[in-house]
């Protein structure tokens, strides 16, 4: 079965400005490091932004550039694919544990959970239908996608796949170093819409061989700053829409191949 | 919605405050015998009752995966050595292949304890982490996915759930995707989570933790006990599992409404409970007992009576199992389907035990003790923070 991906959505340092993106990704811009700043996903009521934390806000941001009027709240799924979750809140908790008052504030316990993205999201956009959040470590970009491929091949309609991870606080930062946060989305369906930027299909699981570098090198530093950075190959063949192959880190020592076409 | 090709779920594994194996939790059940205990947990400064499993601290790891060595993990281990699952699995890799057999783990704080031991080091030692803490090997949550993945020799496809306390429910719906889209043949499906402050803490900041035993269901119930537990199935084609309780149908749904507390009409439970029962392409009648959620927060249960009431009205047999052994939080999802498969394969229907007043409130009739009687089919509930909901059917 073909599975479209019909829209894509980026949030990073120097990738904000969805048409200054959209000319890096399709490598008519260099990209340079630029600080997000604050984000602000605008469909989640104030009350509870105020309440989210800057890894929430970073999956929101990315993940609300996919929503469409037309779409069946109730039946699109969404899958969450992240790596370290939001490793600040675990820096906030277990620091509050340690001490002799160990004192957790309820929201920073249910923000600790791993789905709380997920959560929020659905409060924001009242999606009520299936929802997963994952990590596969370092291979949890190709995880987090192949799940989402899959619901769409058995479970049918469309699913938003949002992978992201961010830097980790700096008593942890020894253990999992990454240079950027970035959040990469895609609005993936059974159909293809107005619009629709690939076709997507899963060759496999290949042991060793190469991984796709970005094809604008400028973002090869964004690449290489954290493990779902393999996905910016990914991002840039559809926004070019052209036609590929691209191969990403996948679970042990092995890579996986997927061929993007129309 | 498709009809649901089952699965056949050909070994399986657990281990919780009940004791180690299948047997054991069975047992408790026949005898009406909870596993929680008073006892305190290292660290913990306020009244209630743990669901823990004893002797995890006398285990080890595989020395080859030693650098896996979190107390998740251990429990991880001593599910996999019992009820003969390792040599289960060990036939499946024979016979389908190693890179065909996929791996879905589902834990909510993972070895997270660790790290929880590593600050407190820190704290005592000039901001210096203790030499042997390992964050990628404990607190990230795909170190249970790559620990048994090793553990058993798989290499097939899978990822690691983390949805609160339906993430191990959750798990049986990514393997069944994955074997239909033709990603492996079969699937390990599990969960592990295991005792830590962050749990315990964080339950008590939301003031969701009893002082007593818990109570699901009870005119008099006042929160969860936090429990630990470890599970694991293999899951095959049907045709491979002749005589063997089958795996039918999964509904999964958002609330949309709430972090912590669920919808109060049970919108998303009942939207998940319909899910499963259509994809099972059963009559809802012949769905006869419900494994609740039942986790023994005044909300919990009566948002999850008020959608069990939607969709069965008031016939179903039901009851929660975490009487016996706590909300085992990411090993819910697993631990309650197994006891699911086991009231099919054993004839019987597990009661609710600590249940004293059934609250005359919530309209449903839980199970007070354990029954014998035979049903064809079941489901197994599990709602989790995030308003993240799973419901499974099992049947012969």
């Amino acid at each position: 079965m073909a599975v479209y991906i019909n829209d894509i959505s980026v949030i990073g340092p120097g990738l904000v400005e969805s048409e200054e993106t959209h000319a890096i990704l399709c490598g008519e811009k260099q990209w340079a490091d630029q600080d997000m700043g604050q984000l602000k996903p605008d469909m989640l009521p104030a009350n509870e932004r105020r309440r989210t934390t800057a890894v929430i806000k970073l999956a929101l941001k990315c993940i609300q550039g996919l929503l469409r009027d037309q779409d069946d709240l109730n039946t699109v799924a969404t899958v969450f694919a992240s790596s370290d979750g939001d490793l600040d809140i675990v820096d906030k908790m277990c620091g509050a544990l340690a001490c002799e008052k160990k004192i957790i504030s309820p929201t920073l316990f249910h923000n600790s959970v791993h789905n709380a993205p997920a959560g929020y999201w659905s409060i924001a956009s009242s999606m009520k239908g299936p929802s997963t959040s994952l990590s596969a470590g370092d291979a949890s970009f190709v995880c987090g996608l192949l799940e989402a491929v899959t619901q769409v091949e058995v479970d049918g309609g469309t699913v938003f796949f949002v992978a992201y991870d961010y830097p980790a606080p700096q008593k942890l930062d020894q253990y999992r170093h990454s240079d950027y946060p970035l959040a990469m989305a895609f609005r993936l369906s059974n159909i293809a819409e107005h619009k629709v930027l690939g076709t997507i299909k899963l060759e496999g699981v290949e042991s060793g061989g190469k991984v796709s570098k970005c094809r604008n090198k400028s973002l090869e530093a964004l690449r290489q700053a954290l493990p779902i950075g393999c996905g910016l190959p990914l991002v840039e063949a559809l926004s070019r829409r052209a036609r590929m192959d691209v191969v990403m880190p996948y679970l042990r020592d092995e890579v996986y191949r997927l061929t993007i076409s129309h | 919605m498709k009809i649901m090709q089952p699965l056949a779920i050909t070994a399986k594994t657990m281990v919780n405050a009940c004791g180690k194996g299948s047997a054991k939790t069975l047992d408790a059940l026949i005898r009406n015998q909870s596993g929680l205990s008073q006892q305190q947990f290292a660290g913990v400064d306020f009244d209630t009752w743990i669901g823990e499993v004893k002797g995890v601290e006398n285990l080890s790891l595989e020395p080859e995966l030693a650098h896996f060595s979190c107390r998740n993990n251990l429990l991880a281990r001593m599910a996999l050595d019992t009820d003969n699952f390792r040599e289960s699995v060990d036939e499946a890799v024979a016979h389908y292949g190693a890179e065909r057999v996929g791996l879905f783990v589902g834990t909510s704080t993972s070895g997270g304890a660790e790290t929880e031991k590593a600050y407190e080091y820190a704290l005592q030692h000039a901001g210096v982490f203790p030499d042997n803490y390992q964050l990628m090997n404990s607190q990230n949550l795909a170190s249970l996915q790559n620990y048994v993945e090793q553990s058993l020799g798989l290499r097939g496809p899978g990822h690691t759930i983390s949805t609160a306390c339906s993430s191990s429910s959750k798990v049986f719906s990514a393997a069944y995707r994955h074997i239909v889209s033709g990603q492996c043949d079969a699937a390990v499906v599990g969960g592990v989570d295991s005792l830590c402050l962050t749990a315990l803490y964080g339950f008590n900041s939301l003031q969701l933790i009893s002082n007593q035993i818990c109570r699901p269901y009870d005119e008099n119930r006042n929160g969860i006990n936090i429990g630990e537990a470890a599970g694991f199935i293999l899951l095959e084609a049907a045709e491979l599992g002749h005589g063997k309780v089958k795996f039918k149908g999964y509904g999964e749904s958002s609330d949309a409404y709430h972090m912590s507390t669920p919808h109060p009409d049970g919108d998303g439970a009942v939207k998940a409970m319909n899910d499963a029962i259509s994809r099972s392409g059963l009559d809802t009648k012949a769905i006869e007992y419900i494994n609740l959620h039942g986790t023994a927060t005044r909300n919990n249960d009566a948002a999850e009576a008020l959608g069990l009431l939607r969709v069965f009205g008031d016939s179903a047999y039901c009851s929660s199992t975490k009487g016996f052994i706590g909300h085992t939080l990411g090993a819910a999802g697993i631990t309650e389907a197994i006891i699911s498969i086991l009231a099919l394969e054993k004839n019987i229907l597990p009661g609710n035990v600590n249940l004293q007043k059934i609250d005359p409130q919530i309209g449903i009739q839980p199970l007070i003790e354990t029954i014998d009687y035979s049903v064809e089919n079941v489901m197994s509930n599990n709602f989790g923070f995030g308003g993240s909901n799973s419901s499974l059917v099992f049947g012969w």
